[in-house]
């Protein structure tokens, strides 16, 4: 089905005109030879312009016939090449070309020279002027006068690749883009059976074909091997050897690999994470083409902010909401995740299916992460809540972390029934273990607290939907006045104590600092909250007592004060005296939502009333009868 | 001359499947549905004799599992030597051959689906050899019935690769209840080329067909359809 449905999405790209047609594809020229009419080299011409900078110097990019699959065997490409087979130049280094080097060069030529020789016949015009600069087979001397120091230096090089431009009415014309070469290139390559295993039946596209012997390598985005391979024993089966194990025709496998390089040279259809490349595409046109990169938690420049949020939210809600029958909905999207291993490109994830139906999960998966801040909704980036959450330091374990855990992201994202993976909990719990964040860095430690409440929100939501965590009630964006639990309230109650002594030290003009109630208790709250409420409620009175002291401070002591009681009020007598990781997980959504509750405007909050005592109730029923 | 016996029906599950793509043999990849190939195997760990071959009918899906990655296994590069090949050694007095796995070990990942639950329908069809000497299909279809009642198999039926070992299997009758009854899921999908089975008449020659499943069942043609037509048999949903 993957390369089927690469077949597909490449007769859409050629109908649309955005994938060369078969037998080309897009590669990159160096050097350029120009001949005239007559087949005389008339000059050299390092074509590489600068990018950027820093950057190194990079080739113009054409249309030309594709590369052949070179295993250990000499085959020309055709209109372009490496210097050693375009023009017979040895590779060397810095000790110059070897009799080895050289003679290889030779062979590679000569094959160059006949393979255009047989393709160009006896054609006129482009065709008889390279025919006419090939003939001789050494090139390489016609180019010597051509040649200076820093352009021997580049032919010198593998990487290097080289073309023709040819005279053409007076004006020097690239031979890949001259239509009448590419016409007999194309057909030279469509009749070469060189990498066929002979005639079969296609398994992907049922027909009969010139099966491939030999499947090209493919590069996405910097991670390189080949999709189908049998390059070892235990790959083939009942006597065949290589392409002959799973038949596929020589044109579906130049067209799955023209899909491949045409989604991987887009990052609007393309995501590199670690060693693992995520690759999408619609096999007919849908709006989640363009919104799904961000909608998974990359990065798009239009679509950042609170304006594309609304634009990803639009097009998710339209598809979900669209009839059956409407094309855009139906139509089938595909999601590819590929790594490389020896030469081969495994695959890590697959996913197809509706475009509609994508849509709705992915809409649901976002919604799973989204809170609340600062009254407005707000969904993290998944991308970036892996980076906030695993971002202590850039040492090497740390990045394959954030890998792994993306990795087990993204096809809990595509599928609603599949569970949230464990290691999200884990992360999020430890995001926020002592020294994470700095002691004075009260924005940071805001930011953190929000990465590891949407991480948790989403685990435990998510969980409870696929029935892999016991029911409990589900967690909304923002704080839930009718959410019993303990681990919740418990994570309100220490938002709420903590903001007493943000109170009581601001009288002063001064912050916590490292006697901030989150930097000495908040891992013990977290763990065991009964050990931790016995040894903070004790200095909350000693805050409150100075807040209700200062006159600016009363009428903050009285509304804390109603606040820490109702949520006492709505505790259970019977406190847990550990908590679970799912359960640290709501601990951490309270204190979220408390938190963000308290950031609230002014206007929401209800006034305190003269004379009101600021005294909250004894918490000795909510610790079993120990003293507070 | 009775060639083609009833269909028998069998529910198989199993915690993982792997269904392996011809094309993505090497980092193995599962199709999303049961083959038919795969699906006679079943029947054929159950029960079988070279006097008869499982033609399977139908593939109903109880539960359609998702691609999950198993990570990288270890595996080998080479393949163990035939006994062809061993014998020869033992006759000739040459030193035996042996795979040495410490030194051919290759990670090869896995792209399986996790908890599937099939109900397949096969029918038992004679070989030339069995119609010769008269045999009755009847016979056969009454032993696998008592076996795969009594959970009797040749061998412990497996999901497409022997190490993803069936969990439950059962024969399927008008008094069947819990799961084995449990009606197909809701999934509807043109499925593209599927392998179908190697023809053994002709060397091994693999046969293509395009399966289309609705209403979470796939009508699988006989494989004399397959054969014939070559890959343009294209199947429907079950009446």
């Amino acid at each position: 089905m993957i390369l089927s449905s690469l077949l597909t999405y490449h007769r859409r790209g050629l109908a649309e005109g955005w994938i060369p047609p078969l037998y080309l594809a897009e590669a990159r020229i160096d050097v350029l030879v120009d001949l005239a009419s007559d087949g005389r080299v008339l000059g050299v011409v390092d074509v590489r312009e600068a990018q950027g900078p820093k950057g190194p110097p990079r080739g113009i990019t054409v249309i030309a016939p594709v590369e052949p699959v070179r295993s250990s065997n000499i085959r020309p490409r055709l209109l372009l090449d490496r210097p050693d087979y375009a023009l017979g130049l040895p590779e060397w280094d810095k000790g110059g070309p070897t009799v080895k080097t050289r003679a290889a060069a030779a062979r590679a030529h000569a094959a160059f020279c006949e393979a255009h020789a047989r393709m160009l016949g006896g054609h006129e015009g482009p065709a008889a002027a390279l025919r006419q600069a090939l003939a001789g087979g050494d090139l390489a001397a016609a180019l010597a006068p051509h040649l200076g120091a820093d352009l021997l230096a580049l032919l010198g090089k593998k990487t290097t690749r080289v073309s023709f431009r040819i005279e053409v009415d007076g004006v020097l014309e690239l031979a890949v883009e001259l239509s009448e070469l590419r016409e007999l290139a194309t057909q030279a390559l469509a009749a070469d059976g060189g990498d066929s295993a002979g005639p079969g039946r296609c398994c992907v596209s049922g027909q009969a074909a010139e099966i491939a012997r030999v499947h090209p390598k493919v590069q996405v985005r910097g991670v390189r091997g080949s999709l189908v391979s049998f390059q070892a024993e235990a790959f083939n089966s009942h006597g065949h050897e290589q392409g002959g194990n799973a038949p596929v025709g020589r044109d579906q496998v130049l067209a799955y690999a023209a899909a491949l390089g045409v989604l991987g040279a887009r990052t609007s259809s393309s995501l590199r994470e670690g060693q693992t490349v995520y690759l999408w595409w619609s096999e007919a046109p849908t709006p989640l083409e363009s919104v799904f990169e961000c909608a998974l938690g990359g990065r798009d420049e239009e679509l950042e902010g609170e304006r594309g949020e609304q634009a990803i939210e639009q097009a998710l809600g339209a598809l979900r909401r669209s009839a059956v029958q409407d094309p855009q909905a139906t139509a089938p999207f595909a999601v590819l995740a590929l790594s490389a291993r020896k030469g081969r490109l495994v695959t890590r994830l697959w996913r197809r299916g509706p475009a509609g139906e994508l849509a709705a999960d992915l809409a649901a998966f976002r919604a799973e992460f989204a809170l609340s801040e600062r009254g407005r909704p707000y969904t993290p980036s998944v991308l970036g809540l892996v980076y906030r959450l695993i971002s202590f330091d850039d040492s090497r374990g740390d990045k394959s972390a954030r890998e792994r855990l993306f990795t087990s992201l993204v096809p809990a994202a595509l599928e609603r029934g599949r569970p949230l993976p464990p290691a999200l909990l884990y992360f999020a719990l430890r995001a926020l273990r002592p020294g994470a964040v700095k002691a004075d860095a009260p924005q940071a430690w805001s930011r953190q607290v929000a990465a590891s409440a949407s991480a948790a929100k989403a685990y435990l939501n998510r969980g409870r939907a696929t029935r892999t965590l016991a029911p409990a009630q589900e967690l909304p964006m923002s704080l839930d006045p009718l959410n019993n639990s303990a681990p919740y309230l418990l994570g309100c109650l220490f938002a709420l104590q903590e903001r007493v002594q943000d109170a009581a030290f601001r009288l002063d003009g001064v912050s916590p600092g490292n006697a901030a109630l989150r930097s000495r208790f908040f891992n013990l709250a977290l763990s065991a909250p009964v050990l931790a409420i016995s040894q903070v409620t004790p200095l909350v009175g000693h805050y409150l007592a100075r807040l209700r002291k200062h006159p600016r401070g009363q009428g903050t002591a009285g509304f804390l004060c109603r606040q820490i009681d109702a949520v006492i009020d709505r505790l259970d007598p019977v406190l847990p005296r550990l908590l679970t990781p799912p359960e640290q997980g709501e601990f951490i959504v309270g204190y979220h939502h408390q938190r963000q509750a308290l950031m609230r405007p002014a206007t929401d909050l209800r006034p305190a009333t003269a004379g009101e005592t600021a005294t909250p109730r004894p918490l000795e029923q909510a610790t079993n009868g120990e003293a507070a | 001359m009775y060639t083609v016996g009833q269909s028998q029906m069998l529910y198989v599950e199993g915690p993982w499947a792997c269904f392996t793509r011809p094309e993505f043999k090497a980092e193995r990849v599962s199709y999303d549905l049961i083959t038919p190939s795969a699906a006679r195997a079943l029947f054929e760990a159950v029960y079988w004799k070279p006097a008869f071959r499982w033609e399977v009918g139908a593939i109903e899906v109880v539960r359609r599992g998702r691609l999950v990655p198993l990570g990288g296994r270890c595996e080998v590069s080479g393949k163990a030597p035939s006994a062809t090949a061993v014998l020869r050694a033992l006759r000739g007095g040459q030193s035996l051959p042996g795979l040495d796995s410490a030194s051919q070990r290759v990670l090869r990942s896995t792209l399986a689906l996790r908890e599937v639950a099939y109900r397949l329908t096969a029918s038992i069809r004679l070989t030339d050899a069995a119609v010769a000497a008269g045999d009755h299909p009847g016979k056969h279809q009454a032993i696998f019935a008592r076996r795969a009642a009594a959970g009797q198999a040749f061998h412990h039926p497996y999901l497409g690769q022997r190490e993803l070992a069936v969990r439950r299997f059962e024969l399927v009758t008008r008094q069947s209840q819990g799961d084995s009854a449990a009606p197909a899921c809701n999934w509807n999908e043109d499925l593209g080329p599927m392998f179908y089975d190697f023809d053994y008449a002709d060397g091994a020659t693999p046969l293509v067909y395009f399966p289309r499943i609705e209403a979470g069942c796939v009508a699988v043609p006989p494989l004399d359809a397959v054969r014939a037509a070559g890959t343009s048999a294209a199947c429907g949903a079950l009446p």
